[in-house]
């Protein structure tokens, strides 16, 4: 079984890459090289604007970054990423797991169900997460007395980017369900499936396949927001790294750490889901 | 037509739909015997589609009501898609699942709705797919195969659930030239087995060759309906004579 080209929506160039905008004349060609050379030089000199400003504000004194140099410190900061990845992990398959139930019943043909989750979504979605993430961590001392501080802290963010997430995660699937022919739906109900089970067996699968270039960038989305387990006092990278800027009073050099950190996760994340993407592709 | 009904397969009672504004059925009334092969022609608007897919109910109408081998089309639910399940059809742009092989395509229907088993469905599965001319084909994906090829394996689907009847809408409208011989094919030799079919097409050939009766539509009713022989040769109304007269001039 070689190729299943039924992955590619659009029809594809020779090359098999999607070619949306008509290629250069020679002038539109030179016009490109100006613009791209301009571009370049005006990043390179906006990042030696910054490395001067470090530089003269001495941001590169050695010994801002020394902390750096010890194991403890990273150590300290893991287990910091560590926290993060927990919360993010099950918060992802929790929101993942209810966006695609939301998904299929707002698409779907019960119309108590559409209802439902119709005002879940626009609901939740519309909500500030902060505020989401703050209410629950206080409320949950309430309901729930007598717990450790961090598991607080760990339920609330969970619960918090579960319940914004899945909105997104939701209409995402959504529109992926809406991209599918509806002649799909119907050749499932004329071989006897109903409406709902066409929608779950025949269309589910192709909009989920559809939408996880955006299921990606929305989980690496979800990523960054645990940082909001900051407001919270949940042990994340964030708040781990700023205990180190505070410590050892070098918090700008501690913030770029823990953003290379996050980079380097998302780089992996995105890496994996092309992998993905390319393996079923192929 | 009426000693037809004792053996009647499906009965449309004067049906009518309306899209908006639209009044796209007037009281279409139409029996089809068992065994018996109908084929739907008219001018574009003329309803015969819209007609075809209110047999198996993918479209709604608002009055009047369908019959299939005596049970009348339930409104919505289960007993609908139990219904759907005996009816098959066939689109005019194919419909194969578009994730699923040829095999798993023709295997969907009776492992989902006639809770076969696995064995049992694959071996129905590719003797459908070897009538149908596409055996080779079994693993590969619909975007991988021609018009043609996917048109017969949408018959191969619709075979599966060994329907009472066969409902057709414009089966190879949306073919390559090259292509719609194969398709066509396959179709006469399903109504030279008795297969039961409601063919909506603009293939006068097929009209001729396979049709018990033709059915002309248009305006939203059934202006004439005769042996192909009568219809094709001595049309009786003013509008039949008009659209035969634009396309069989050529």
């Amino acid at each position: 079984m070689s190729v299943s080209s039924w992955l590619i929506d659009v029809k594809p160039s020779r090359a098999g890459e999607l070619q949306l905008v008509e290629e250069l004349g020679p002038r539109g060609r030179r016009r490109a090289l100006f613009s791209t050379l301009l571009a370049t030089a005006a990043l390179a000199a906006a990042v030696v604007w910054i490395i001067r400003r470090f530089q003269a504000k001495g941001q590169f004194a050695g010994a801002l970054w020394a902390p750096f140099k010890q194991w403890a410190i990273w150590k300290f900061l893991l287990i910091g990423l560590g926290n993060t990845l927990k919360a993010a992990g099950l918060a992802l398959f929790l929101s993942v797991a209810i966006g695609v139930a939301m998904a299929v019943w707002r698409s779907g043909p019960n119309r108590s169900a559409r209802a439902l989750s119709s005002i879940y979504v626009e609901g939740f979605r519309a909500c500030a997460l902060v505020l989401l993430i703050t209410f629950l961590f206080f409320q949950m001392s309430r309901w729930f007395p007598g717990w450790r501080l961090q598991r607080y802290a760990f339920v609330a963010l969970v619960i918090g980017l579960t319940l914004y997430y899945s909105t997104v995660f939701a209409e995402v699937i959504r529109s992926g369900i809406r991209s599918v022919a509806k002649g799909q739906t119907e050749a499932g109900m004329s071989i006897g499936l109903t409406e709902g089970r066409s929608l779950r067996l025949i269309v589910l699968p192709q909009a989920i396949r559809r939408a996880l270039p955006n299921v990606v960038a929305q989980a690496a989305s979800l990523l960054k927001d645990t940082s909001l387990g900051v407001f919270v006092t949940y042990d994340e990278l964030l708040n781990r790294a700023d205990q180190v800027g505070g410590f050892g009073d070098n918090k700008l050099q501690s913030f770029v750490v823990a953003g290379a950190m996050y980079i380097a996760v998302i780089a992996v994340l995105t890496t994996i889901a092309n992998r993905l993407k390319n393996r079923q592709g192929n | 037509m009426p000693d037809a009904l004792g053996d009647a397969l499906i009965v449309v009672d004067r049906i009518n739909k309306h899209f908006g504004p639209l009044h796209v059925l007037k009281d279409v009334t139409l029996t089809v015997g068992r065994g018996e092969v109908i084929v739907v022609i008219g001018p574009s608007g003329s309803g015969k589609s819209t007609l075809c897919r209110c047999i198996n109910r993918l479209e709604r109408y608002q009055s009047g009501s369908i019959t299939i081998d005596g049970k009348t089309l339930p409104e919505e639910g289960k007993a609908l898609a139990a219904l759907r399940a005996d009816v098959g059809m066939v689109f005019q742009s194919f419909n194969l699942f578009a994730h699923k092989t040829i095999l798993d395509n023709v295997m969907l229907g009776p492992l989902k709705v006639r809770k076969a088993s696995k064995d049992e469905a694959r071996n129905k599965a590719m003797a459908l797919l070897d009538r149908v001319g596409i055996s080779a084909k079994a693993n590969q994906f619909p975007a991988e195969l021609s018009g043609g090829q996917q048109q017969r394996a949408a018959i191969a689907r619709a075979l599966a659930m060994d329907p009472k009847v066969m409902l057709f809408d414009e089966p190879t409208s949306a073919l390559d030239p090259e292509m719609v011989n194969e398709v066509l094919d396959v179709m006469l030799e399903l109504a030279a087995q008795g297969m039961t079919m409601v063919v909506v097409t603009h293939e006068m050939g097929f009209a001729r060759k396979a049709a018990k009766r033709v059915a002309f539509m248009d305006g939203g009713q059934i202006v004439e309906i005769n042996t192909p022989s009568n219809f094709f040769d001595n049309p009786t109304s003013d509008r039949a004579k008009q659209f035969l007269g634009k396309i069989l001039t050529h």
